[in-house]
């Protein structure tokens, strides 16, 4: 953005709230130094279009799957699905959830909850949202975190922190930058 | 289902882990601090300790280079989620440097917004209610900045709320309260959330300081709240002070689809009869975001009811015109036409 630009888009913003959407920093969402990026663009960086992070470190039902972002948002979950490690149909194939919406049609998800009792729409900062697990369209347990602008999914935010298959995702590592 | 984590299980077992995060956050420090030292002697082990900590703190806060700051802040907050919340509290309660306080409260809400444990608030909240020092009371409130305040306060009874706050002597304790709502509004919630949009709306209703209370309705997001409160936008609409309607018009501007009807003729009224430029800016900004591409007959209607102000209606015309699909566009290219 040239400096005019800036300078107009600060006189927009000063005559009123007009919903600029900002760069957010992700960690990874287990607690635990053996979780690491096991798909990106690609399933398995090989296999068909993905363009999101799959991350895991082996476990179901046992660690907690942790909000990404660095900073308090507000998480809005989507449940209703049976705990499962191996997949279901449960909500279109995303399982137990969670949303934050951000500007401009930007929101970032978090999909496949093991749900337990830290389930459910909060306002927090890296708190525990659920457990790793596998509900929805998932062949295993893992984390699957996109980023998506009017629901298409974009890649820019991995890749401009080199988040590659390999990755150690352990949660005080930052992963991705997400817009919001 | 399980109620607790592998991880959970294991902080249980270890209460002091938050020290091994303190060593691992000086450990980082350390090849930075030795290749910039020079010929300074090399570093020394000490203890880890928060009041070793504090102490670091408090001279950072005074001496301290603004990325030497900021990197202190955030190792109290990074160590702060796994501490015994006892010591940290006791720290809110008596400091007496406002820098200090500010540090020590966003170490807190952070901790507050980790453990999703609101109660740990109580102290901050007290000190920014009835501390006898402005200074103090403005530090306490700022360190509430960027979590889900509103939301917190709701947890701890509302006991004290940014409504009551904004009604303290102290402009910087006003200004603070704003620069809260404005921020959560916008960073914490993206504008989306009901709450705090219609607590920002009570909280400058409630100001006895109307320029706090303007930049609280133009800056924060109107997309959720409901009817009851569009209903008290449009009666501030009468207000005596101009910069209060002018803010309430844009305000209104914001408002949910199904109250743009009756907005809108509130706004074209607003622009026949106040004769205040500001005012009749904000009125026509407000009509042509509530209208968008169909604001357009609206605007035209209104040109040479105050014949200095037909340029403005030009340049939304030709703003609109351009079809862009996003508020912030249209008035960036509104502001470049009107320059």
């Amino acid at each position: 953005m040239n400096a005019k630009k800036m300078m107009y888009a600060a006189a927009a913003l000063v005559a009123g709230w007009a919903g600029v959407a900002v760069s957010a920093t992700a960690k990874g969402p287990i607690c635990d130094t053996t979780a690491y990026v096991n798909s990106t663009t690609y399933y398995s960086c090989s296999g068909s279009s993905h363009t999101a992070l799959d991350i895991g470190n082996g476990s179901c039902n046992e660690w907690n799957h942790r909000g990404m972002l660095a900073g308090s948002y507000y998480y809005k979950y989507y449940g209703g699905c049976a705990g499962a490690c191996y997949g279901s149909t449960c909500n279109g194939g995303a399982g137990n959830y969670y949303v934050v919406t951000g500007a401009n049609g930007w929101d970032f998800r978090q999909l496949h909850f093991y749900a337990n009792v830290s389930s459910g729409s909060k306002t927090c900062d890296g708190c525990a949202l659920g457990l790793v697990g596998g509900t929805g369209q998932a062949t295993g347990p893992h984390v699957h975190a996109d980023n998506r602008q009017y629901a298409t999914r974009k890649s820019a935010w991995y890749t401009s922190k080199g988040t590659t298959c390999g990755t150690n995702a352990y949660c005080g590592n930052i992963i991705g930058a997400p817009t919001l | 289902m399980s109620p607790h984590s592998r991880e959970g299980m294991t902080r249980m077992n270890r209460p002091s882990r938050w020290r091994v995060a303190l060593l691992a956050s000086a450990a980082w420090l350390l090849p930075v601090t030795a290749s910039a030292a020079g010929n300074e002697p090399p570093l020394r082990a000490t203890t880890c300790s928060f009041t070793g900590m504090l102490d670091e703190l408090r001279a950072a806060l005074k001496t301290g280079s603004p990325a030497y700051r900021k990197y202190v802040k955030e190792r109290l907050k990074m160590a702060a989620r796994v501490m015994p919340a006892e010591e940290l509290l006791a720290a809110v309660q008596r400091e007496r440097d406002p820098d200090v306080l500010e540090a020590l409260g966003g170490a807190v809400a952070g901790k507050a917004s980790f453990s999703e444990d609101a109660s740990l608030l109580q102290p901050l909240l007290a000190r920014a209610a009835s501390d006898s020092d402005p200074a103090l009371r403005a530090a306490a409130v700022r360190g509430l900045k960027g979590i889900g305040s509103v939301d917190a306060m709701g947890k701890n009874g509302n006991v004290v709320t940014y409504e009551q706050l904004i009604r303290d002597s102290a402009p910087e304790v006003r200004q603070a309260v704003v620069e809260n709502l404005v921020h959560e509004n916008a960073k914490v919630y993206f504008g989306h959330d009901q709450t705090v949009s219609e607590t920002a709306v009570a909280t400058a209703l409630a100001s006895r300081d109307p320029e706090a209370a303007a930049k609280l309705l133009s800056e924060v997001s109107m997309e959720q709240v409901g009817h009851e409160t569009v209903e008290k936008l449009r009666g501030n609409l009468r207000t005596d002070h101009p910069g209060l309607r002018a803010a309430s018009a844009t305000a209104l501007g914001g408002v949910p689809g199904a109250e743009a009807a009756s907005t809108r003729r509130s706004l074209v009224d607003l622009y026949r009869t106040d004769k205040d430029p500001a005012v009749r800016k904000a009125a026509l900004q407000g009509i042509a975001r509530l209208g968008m591409g169909g604001a357009s007959t609206t605007l035209e209607s209104l040109r040479g009811v105050a014949p200095g102000m037909d340029a403005e209606i030009d340049a939304w015309q030709s703003a609109l015109r351009l079809g862009l699909q996003e508020w912030h566009l249209v008035l960036r290219e509104k502001e470049r036409i009107r320059e």
